[in-house]
């Protein structure tokens, strides 16, 4: 398949424009598996 | 084993899964595989003792990334394939109590960031054409584990809901001088109003003129943006808001935590110019007609494919919408 002209998803635009701080740990679990955490810089957006 | 059949009559995929028969269904909560790794605990999915946002390759997944040919060869009518995809796991927090619903916009907000994230990621993954993120929530809609998660298919293939709903916006746009469908279809919702739940700087949630459910909702994008991806930082953090306002006033509406299903269509990630034709959008499909009786997709509409309902979209957007709590228009 030629993904060449995959204009999909559109990068530049899906860039974070403000101050959101995301941060992003990939990690492989026992089986292979991978599994990522996503955490926010901002303590306001922790609150739940 | 993953492995694609084809249906020639419906001209569609069916995916079977045979190992997820075994999957964990409906463990008490302090054996809850979604919660985080406790002390002395047994060892959960979440080798942490505490998350914001968590994803992970699902345990019994519909789609494997290494499937290989099926054994059964199938026919040139009939013909099988390989049931190679991606599945993952979102938990939206390491509360196992908490609803996407009773959290605050802000943490709505960072799931949001993910979403997109992951559709940038999946949709970059060379065999994926379609990233499909979804929530299937409560017992009526068939989940097996309650912590608060949803769920992303990245498929090989364009599914059949939104490959209809593509062909459609392609039919539309070229019979009405470029126009998007979808944009049209939200222009007649905001001058109509009847049907209007809640509405933000660039989202708008309605319950849509041909519901197929009685409290259907769509939240759509005003821009004609193709997906999660291309959307602005302000219109991801209005999409948050509009969708807290929407669930609140769910759970509001019969007074309990409403089951749903929640499914995003946007831009396939095949390499075709979805320009204009993918309008992003969140559908939402709550099983219940009242508070204790649920809509059954029952012979018409599972064998028909055709719909019938007991109660009109003016009807019941009236309602969700003065359980939203605010004018809409």
């Amino acid at each position: 398949m030629d993904r060449s002209s995959n204009n999909y998803p559109d990068k530049s635009a899906a860039e974070p424009e403000d101050e959101t701080i995301m941060v992003k740990e990939r990690e492989a679990k026992e089986d292979g598996r991978y599994i990522i955490f996503y955490s926010f810089g901002d303590e306001e957006d922790r609150e739940n | 084993m993953n492995q694609l059949r084809w249906d020639p009559t419906l001209k569609e995929w069916v995916a079977y899964a045979t190992h997820r028969q075994d999957r964990t269904f409906l463990p008490p909560a302090e054996y809850c595989p979604l919660d985080p790794t406790k002390p002395g605990g047994f060892p959960t999915e979440v080798p942490r003792q505490a998350y914001d946002i968590v994803v992970f390759e699902n345990r019994f997944p519909s789609f494997a990334p290494d499937a290989p040919e099926p054994e059964e060869g199938g026919s040139p009518l009939t013909p099988t394939a390989p049931g190679r995809g991606i599945c993952e796991v979102v938990l939206y927090s390491d509360d196992h109590y908490a609803t996407l619903a009773g959290m605050s916009e802000a943490r709505i907000h960072n799931l949001v960031e993910v979403w997109a994230d992951r559709y940038r990621e999946l949709g970059s993954v060379e065999f994926v054409e379609y990233v499909f993120i979804f929530e299937n929530k409560g017992e009526a809609i068939g989940v097996t584990l309650h912590h608060p998660h949803g769920q992303i298919y990245a498929y090989p293939f364009i599914p059949p809901r939104p490959k209809k709903e593509l062909e459609a916006a392609t039919e539309y746009r070229s019979d009405n001088e470029h126009r998007c469908l979808h944009c049209d279809l939200l222009s007649q919702e905001h001058e109509d109003g009847r049907r209007l739940v809640a509405k933000g700087d660039h989202f708008t949630a309605f319950v849509p003129f041909y519901a197929h459910f009685p409290y259907e909702a769509h939240v759509y994008a005003r821009r004609c943006a193709p997906s999660i991806a291309n959307l602005s930082a302000e219109e991801r953090r209005d999409l948050a808001r509009v969708l807290k306002r929407l669930l609140v006033g769910y759970d509001r509406l019969f007074g309990f935590s409403l089951p749903y299903m929640m499914v995003m269509h946007q831009a396939p990630t095949d390499g075709g110019d979805y320009e204009g034709v993918a309008h992003f959008h969140i559908e939402f499909y709550p099983p219940n007609r009242t508070a204790d009786k649920l809509k059954y997709l029952a012979g018409s509409e599972t064998g028909a494919g055709a719909y019938v309902m007991d109660a009109l979209p003016e009807q019941t957007a009236g309602r969700l919408r003065e359980a939203v709590g605010g004018k809409a228009r």
